[in-house]
């Protein structure tokens, strides 16, 4: 049996994507937040959106729907989009007795209700990242911004496990993550999807669904592939240094 | 008066409003031509801090003109500042009381009709559609007409006319910008009271002649009173060009 060594190089490329990774869901974590700001539709607005264009992928059309609203914008734009949000993720209206807060708990637990076991079982995986919300939330753990944010938190720290030289720990990260996404986001998202999409009225935030459903979905396909790269390659002791520089 | 006949070609058909697509109520009747001046001329006069905004912006789109040439005016306006909510808000709002028609425009500045985007899929109405434009309607102009200050003025001094002495004298001491406390100042002190004295009149607070000059639209605030430009030419007694 050969044993090879991961090159300094992949492992760069790999910090690389767990990074782009932790950023890409801090981006999603912020639509589901809160409303955004005018400098936050102005920097959205200067993005180029050439690649997704012709693509037909859900992130694609995702990121052209933004695209589309963000080019006729005009002074009732920032209104317009915080009105959306207010109404449908602030959970302001209901359609036909149910509220779309993108809160696990409301979609999976029977009653409903903001804190049910969702929220518990969400904060018992941060509690074992040594993670917890801050006080000032405001939101419970199960808020779908948050799990985001998780996912985010995850990544980086995988990149650095690999700077350090520990892909065990890296690869567990990435485990964790896949089993997060499978268990705890996508267990609900497709409910808040249907929901969200009966209640919205322009194309930005059916956009934002679009890009996370999609980008969850090929997340997965990306934590196997880094999943096979890691799987049982040591690093040179060399490497490592350069690597951890 | 009909575009048609303004514009003395009977052969040309007027450009068709676009449809908003807005949820009205189904049991909502179709207004007439009066009950839309009254229900436009209720709906501007209900906010008096977007009154002259709204008046002005009538008075803007007697030519169509585009959403960010209009957002612009509206910035430029002294009143503006006072607004409750954004430009594109104000221009919807007149677009929902009959003054102001909107239109879709396509890459050539041509209007959209909804015929043109049968058979289109969402992405190519929103190809074909590049812009939005206003202009505003026989409703509106009718009632720019009714809230010219010169005639919103003369109505005042009609109502009162043993009053138009102070009036004027106050048009003039705000030529200038000028605190609430001079004016007040001003229509209490022994020249303001002497105006008060030989206009025959007397008891009434000054806050309340600024009030009704604001409400003629010959005043407005901006950190201080200071007359409009309209306020200007009725003392003056001139008027500027149309």
């Amino acid at each position: 049996m050969t044993i090879t060594k991961v090159s300094a190089e992949t492992m760069r490329t790999l910090c690389d994507i767990l990074e782009d990774r932790a950023d890409f869901y801090l981006m999603l974590a912020g639509f589901y937040f809160k409303p955004l700001t005018q400098d936050q539709i102005d920097a959205l607005a200067e993005q180029d959106y050439t690649a997704y264009i012709e693509g037909d992928s859900l992130i694609d059309e995702g990121f052209d729907d933004i695209r589309r609203v963000l080019r006729k914008r005009h002074t009732g734009t920032r209104r317009i989009l915080a009105t959306e949000w207010t109404s449908t993720f602030g959970g302001a209206e209901a359609y036909k007795g149910r509220y779309c807060v993108p809160n696990a708990s409301v979609f999976l637990d029977k009653s409903g209700s903001t804190y049910g076991w969702p929220r518990n079982a969400a904060s018992r995986i941060y509690r074992e990242h040594s993670l917890r919300l801050q006080g000032n939330s405001g939101m419970p753990e199960s808020h779908l911004s948050f799990e985001l944010e998780f996912l985010a938190t995850l990544s980086r720290e995988a990149a650095a496990c690999l700077r350090s030289g520990d892909t065990a720990e890296a690869a567990a990260l990435l485990v964790d993550s896949q089993t997060f996404i499978r268990e705890s986001v996508l267990s609900w998202f497709p409910a808040l999807r249907d929901l969200a999409l009966r209640m919205l009225k322009t194309r930005f935030y059916r956009g934002v669904l679009r890009i996370t459903e999609g980008y969850l979905d090929l997340d997965l396909e990306t934590l196997e592939d880094v999943l096979a790269e890691l799987g049982g390659a040591p690093i040179c002791p060399a490497e490592t240094t350069e690597a951890a520089a | 008066m009909t575009d048609l006949m303004k514009n003395g070609n009977p052969d040309q058909i007027p450009d068709e409003p676009a449809n908003r697509d807005l949820a009205k109520p189904s049991d909502k009747k179709e207004l007439s031509f009066d009950e839309k001046v009254e229900a436009l001329d209720r709906f501007i006069h209900f906010e008096p801090l977007i009154r002259e905004v709204d008046y002005k912006t009538l008075l803007f789109c007697e030519t169509r003109r585009n959403l960010s040439d209009i957002e612009e005016a509206m910035a430029s306006f002294p009143e503006f500042k006072g607004a409750t909510r954004d430009q594109f808000a104000l221009v919807t709002e007149l677009v929902d009381h009959y003054g102001l028609a909107f239109f879709e425009l396509d890459a050539e500045g041509r209007v959209v009709t909804e015929a043109d985007k049968d058979g289109l899929t969402e992405n190519e109405v929103d190809d074909l559609v590049v812009g939005f434009a206003y202009e505003t309607t026989e409703v509106g102009r009718a009632v720019a007409e009714r809230l010219d200050p010169h005639r919103r003025f003369a109505e005042l001094v009609e109502a009162a006319p043993e009053r138009e002495p102070l009036y004027r004298a106050l048009l003039n001491l705000l030529r200038v910008k000028r605190t609430f406390a001079e004016v007040d100042s001003y229509v209490r002190g022994s020249e303001g009271a002497m105006v008060l004295a030989q206009a025959g009149v007397g008891g009434m607070q000054p806050s309340v002649f600024v009030d009704k000059l604001e409400r003629a639209g010959v005043l407005f605030y901006d950190g201080g009173w200071q007359a409009t430009e309209a306020g200007i030419e009725v003392l003056d007694g001139v008027r500027a060009a149309a």
